[in-house]
């Protein structure tokens, strides 16, 4: 193997796995605090996108403007669709869980298609080459690899070394404890899905001019986040950065050694086997 | 009463267990006498629980040997020892809350009859609530349950964990009286209890434990007069 | 198996006539007072009633989520499919395999999977996805046309299409009433309940839940085969929608997860509903599923049937 093969499926593949990593964490966050799948995840994902889409076409807004604005609005939203509907199915069967969430999902992706149609969007946004170790990779996704670092370890640091991060680790770690400890855990389940679903958002942002953009392009999202979350340990946010990579580098050599369809196949297939193998997830504590 | 006494139905011999750094259970003896009555106390955190998951096979000792009737389940998965003729409750009763009290027990026995769930329904003073949602039943009705579901088994041992917790003073006298019934009839029993006035007037021995380490063993009229479970136990 | 809690015999006897006669109706009148359209709209339902009662028979009694459901269906269709197109086996064989290649999987899944909760419902949908993916890929082109799909010629009537689903969706709720009614079907409660409670006490979790597992799914693979006869065209993202998942989840959540009759009634309200809102509403088709999903959930999360129990005691035996 010369070293062009191996190198050029890791640069090209870095900013996709960033990309993964941080929409990915969001999903394990949620999973960590609240016991929930969140299926609607890839939705957040393409609401994202269609956010900084938007603030591009109408507002003239660039898009790294359009993403520090993102984030916030992305958390308020997330905040109210946590207050309102998923705050019922906390401990509940997944039954539940997964069929609220779906149907969210069904519902967010069946609106913005009445109101937006199906056509395909993008934002040419720093797409010339630029040449980095004799690989050509196009300027949006370096851009894509620094955002995507410096938000995963805006928010690492934040739930490390801020009291509130503290709180919702505790909440994640054991909620009856945590109250007992005097900490809100529902508002700090309030506070995690916010942030995971400004996560999923901001993921949505940068595929806005990175990739394209479609009512359902959700569902090439969750299937990408459930498998790095499961690599990484559903709930672990390091894991989720860490399966981010695996997963990203394993598409990339796939998609240049072997084809296309091999590449889709291994994030579910790594799904399953990871499961049957270690039933908690690679790095993920039995409960 | 010796720890490994000839004759003991189950046999705890040099047992250990810990998490991590914390030992929970230390080289820990003591047996259980056929047709007998032993309460296994000691102060919050002295290991109780974690001995009865050793037992039962929800955990596995670090060092030592269980014996169970000749028969060493110290490897042996749960079920393996439930076939055995062990059975445990848990502190928590874990009743089946969406199935009726009745089904709760028909489900156990795989030959149970009806008859006989009902028989042993009305023996525990569930009779009335045999059709209700175990979820339903008052907190001490689900305890009372969960005994009732190891009994259906027709266990030689039954390990319960606090029955009596939660439980009101009616249910309690109804429980013990069932336990007597059946001790006469051939069972034993080992059970984790708090209130010392139960312990008193209805076990045949005690094991008294204190960071999981046995400090005394031996009818309640000696126990209570041992030094070191004054002090670590009845708080002196 | 033995029955818990039957009724008396004289009584039984007019229940049993009865039963087998509205049995019989099931399967032979439809074809003969529906016109076309309303006949396949009727497929449709017993197709839905069928997979929602064997999603039930394993997820709504063991409470563990299959996630994956679709994977079953469409390998049945396309065992199925293939059985005819490639190696021309008759379709009643043909129907078979697609029913037996999906239980036999399942019989090696279930004990290598031990995990539980969502750890389980994620696991099943990447085995479903996965195989999607597999199934139109490059990799078993010469065997299954790879995305292209299969044509398959129509010479199977839809009078006989419907004969065969229903009495498939018949045999399925028979299935569930025997299992609900036996003691089988109260461990597989049992184990929906506390699992942990269940190993102490002796019951064989793993062997109960892959039995239950292989049956559903088993079930589910007969479905899809006839379903893959009924579309007369296989395509994996056709025959592998998630949508026969979620759908069927809805319906048997709705009727009452863990009861016989819930997901019959859950299956055919849905079917129904779903034709006419596809039929009026076409663009708001989408959001008005997505909404029903949230309200089912939110306001009926135990289902009809188990709320009908709850206040009526004398409808809590396990075979309703």
């Amino acid at each position: 193997m010369t070293p062009d093969l191996v190198l050029e499926p890791v640069l090209r593949g870095l900013s996709i796995d960033a990309l993964y990593a941080v929409v990915a964490m969001g999903l394990s966050l949620i999973f960590g605090i609240m016991r929930v799948i969140n299926v609607a995840h890839g939705e957040f994902v393409m609401l994202g996108g269609y956010g900084v889409y938007f603030m591009w076409t109408v507002l003239k807004l660039d898009p790294l403007v359009g993403l520090f604005l993102l984030f916030p609005t992305a958390m308020l939203f997330g905040i109210l669709i946590e207050r309102t509907l998923v705050e019922h199915v906390v401990g509940k069967p997944e039954i539940s869980s997964l069929m609220l969430t779906f149907g969210l999902s069904v519902v967010i992706w069946g609106l913005v298609q009445i109101l937006f149609g199906a056509d395909f969007r993008s934002i040419q946004y720093l797409s010339a080459a630029v040449s980095i170790l004799g690989v050509h990779l196009a300027a949006n996704s370096i851009v894509i690899f620094v955002v995507s670092l410096a938000v995963a370890g805006g928010v690492f640091a934040f739930l490390r070394l801020t009291n509130l991060g503290q709180a919702i680790r505790a909440t994640s770690q054991n909620a009856a404890l945590a109250q007992a400890c005097g900490i809100n855990s529902r508002m700090m389940r309030s506070l995690g899905f916010g942030l995971g679903t400004a996560l999923a958002a901001t993921g949505g942002g940068m595929v806005a001019f990175s990739f394209v953009l479609y009512p359902q392009v959700g569902l090439t999202y969750i299937g990408k986040s459930f498998a790095v979350a499961v690599l990484g340990g559903m709930g672990s946010v390091p894991g989720a950065i860490v399966g981010g990579f695996v997963l990203g580098l394993a598409e990339s050599f796939a998609a240049q050694h072997l084809t296309s369809q091999a590449a889709q196949l291994i994030s579910y297939a790594l799904i399953f086997f990871v499961i049957m193998v270690r039933p908690a997830g690679l790095f993920g504590r039995p409960e | 009463m010796t720890a490994t006494a000839a004759g003991a139905l189950l046999t705890l011999d040099g047992v250990s267990k810990s998490f991590g750094g914390l030992v929970a259970v230390e080289g820990l003896s003591f047996g259980v006498a056929p047709r007998s009555i032993t309460a296994l106390i000691g102060p919050n955190g002295a290991g109780k629980t974690t001995v009865f998951n050793l037992i039962s096979g929800l955990l596995r000792c670090d060092r030592g040997r269980i014996v169970f009737r000749g028969q060493d389940i110290s490897r042996l998965r749960p079920q393996a020892i439930t076939r055995a003729g062990l059975v445990r409750t848990f502190q928590i009763p874990r009743v089946y809350a969406r199935m009726t009290v009745i089904e709760n027990l028909l489900v156990v026995g795989s030959r149970t009859r009806r008859s006989a769930a009902l028989d042993l329904l009305a023996r525990s003073g569930l009779a009335d609530v045999a059709e209700e949602y175990a979820g339903d039943l008052s907190y001490g009705q689900q305890k009372i349950l969960d005994v009732a579901r190891a009994l259906i088994l027709e266990p030689q041992l039954i390990l319960l964990d606090e029955p009596t917790a939660g439980a009101s003073r009616l249910e309690q006298t109804r429980l013990f009286e069932l336990l007597h019934t059946l001790r006469d009839a051939g069972t034993a029993f080992l059970v984790i209890e708090h209130q010392m006035e139960v312990v008193r007037e209805h076990s045949d021995n005690v094991v008294v434990v204190n960071f999981g380490k046995k400090i005394a063993e031996g009818p309640y009229g000696v126990i209570r007069r041992d030094e070191l479970v004054l002090d670590a136990y009845f708080g002196r | 198996m033995t029955t818990v809690g039957a009724p008396r015999s004289g009584a039984r006897a007019v229940w049993l006539v009865a039963a087998a006669a509205v049995a019989v109706l099931t399967v032979v009148a439809p074809p003969r007072v529906l016109s076309v359209y309303g006949l396949s709209v009727a497929f449709l339902v017993v197709f839905y009633v069928t997979l929602a009662e064997a999603w039930n028979l394993f997820s709504g009694y063991t409470g563990y989520v299959n996630f994956g459901y679709a994977g079953s269906i469409g390998l049945g269709s396309y065992t199925t499919a293939v059985a005819m197109w490639k190696f021309g086996v008759s379709w009643p064989l043909a129907v078979a395999l697609g029913g037996l290649v999906p239980g036999v999987l399942s019989a090696i899944i279930a004990p290598a999977l031990r995990a539980r909760g969502a750890y389980f419902a994620i696991a099943m949908l990447g085995f479903a996805e996965s195989t999607r993916l597999l199934v139109g890929s490059k990799y078993l082109a010469p065997l299954t046309n790879a995305g292209v799909g299969i044509p398959l010629p129509p010479t199977i009537p839809l009078e006989t299409q419907f004969h065969l689903m229903a009495a498939l969706m018949l045999v399925t709720v028979l299935v569930t009433y025997l299992v609900a009614g036996s003691e089988f079907g109260l461990r597989l409660l049992a184990i929906r309940e506390d699992e942990l409670a269940c190993r102490v006490l002796n019951i064989n979790v793993t062997l109960e839940k892959t039995l239950a597992l292989v049956m559903s799914t088993f079930l589910a693979g007969l479905a899809g085969g006839i379903h893959g006869i009924y579309l007369s065209y296989i395509e994996p993202d056709a025959v592998f929608s998630a949508n026969f998942t979620v759908q069927t989840m809805v319906m048997a959540a709705f009727g009452g997860l863990g009861t016989v009759s819930g997901p019959v009634l859950g299956g055919i309200l849905f079917t129904l509903v779903d034709q006419f809102v596809t039929a009026y509403l076409l663009t708001w088709h989408f959001v008005i599923f997505g909404l029903a999903l949230v309200v089912v959930v939110l306001l009926l999360p135990d289902g009809i049937i188990p709320r009908l129990q709850r206040s009526t005691p004398r409808l809590r035996r396990r075979t309703v």
